[in-house]
């Protein structure tokens, strides 16, 4: 029951608190500025951010492939999005999980799932690169 | 007392030179970790920084500069020695491609406050 109470009125006690309006206030900022980028200036002026790494050396970098599929996304088309990078979507829900751990004080844990993270992103951008996981590479697909 | 490692600023850039830059990356990890803990706050770490580096194509590189700027003003001022708030520089330089040199300006305000 008290869980439940909790559950109820946990949301406006997080509204209530000057930091969590600082982050609902930041978060709606960015997201609105990512909106913007992506919505407006994107299809107006076709000038996104390169990818330095990708200039330089021709190879793709783990990030390669996210404002395509963060494109998709808006469009509503899920599986062009994970084929452009399918990284973010592996990462995603582990980053929760480490943001979890880390606000509970489970610093050890935290660390941990950091360490896989990290291992993962850095194994995928080398091997996306390759011939035999050249399918990891941002890759358009018919959607219908 | 908060434990953090004194580095020779010169033989780190040195290493990372002749590493071809993998050195730096280890620096830039255990950099942040210092100064999370000098600041106090131990959402401020390493590893997190390089992913998310890693993730945006490098772009985050440029949050983390101005952010440990205002962290070691933190420190610092924590400390009650006079702050220097030089997150702009550390983005600027940043900016220029001489992270190696934002490196080495904080190394040096670690090793002051270690």
């Amino acid at each position: 029951m008290q869980l439940y109470n909790r559950m109820l009125t946990g949301w406006r006690n997080y509204l209530a608190d000057p930091a969590g309006r600082r982050f609902i206030i930041r978060g709606s900022l960015i997201a609105g500025a990512g909106l913007l980028y992506l919505q407006v200036w994107l299809p107006l002026t076709g000038i996104g951010i390169p990818c330095v790494f990708h200039l330089a050396t021709g190879l793709y970098c783990p990030g390669c492939g996210i404002t395509r599929a963060a494109l998709s996304l808006l469009h509503g088309q899920l599986a062009p999005a994970f084929r452009y990078n399918p990284l973010v979507f592996t990462l995603a829900p582990m980053y929760a999980i480490y943001w979890l751990l880390t606000r509970q004080q489970h610093r050890r844990a935290g660390q941990a799932v950091m360490a896989v993270m990290l291992t993962i992103t850095i194994a995928f951008g080398i091997v996306r690169n390759m011939p035999v996981g050249d399918f990891l590479a941002p890759t358009i697909i018919d959607s219908k | 007392m908060v434990h953090v490692t004194q580095r020779n600023i010169a033989v780190s850039i040195i290493l990372t030179l002749i590493t071809c830059g993998i050195y730096g990356i280890y620096w830039f990890i255990v950099l942040t970790n210092d100064v999370g803990r000098l600041s106090g706050d131990h959402q401020f770490t390493g590893g997190k920084h390089f992913l998310l580096t890693l993730v945006t194509c490098g772009i985050w590189s440029f949050v983390w500069a101005y952010q440990v700027g205002k962290h070691v003003e933190e420190a610092q001022r924590q400390r009650g020695i006079t702050a220097s708030d030089n997150s702009v520089l550390y983005l600027v330089l940043t900016f220029f491609g001489l992270s190696i040199v934002t490196y080495a300006i904080v190394q040096s305000d670690v090793n002051r406050l270690a």
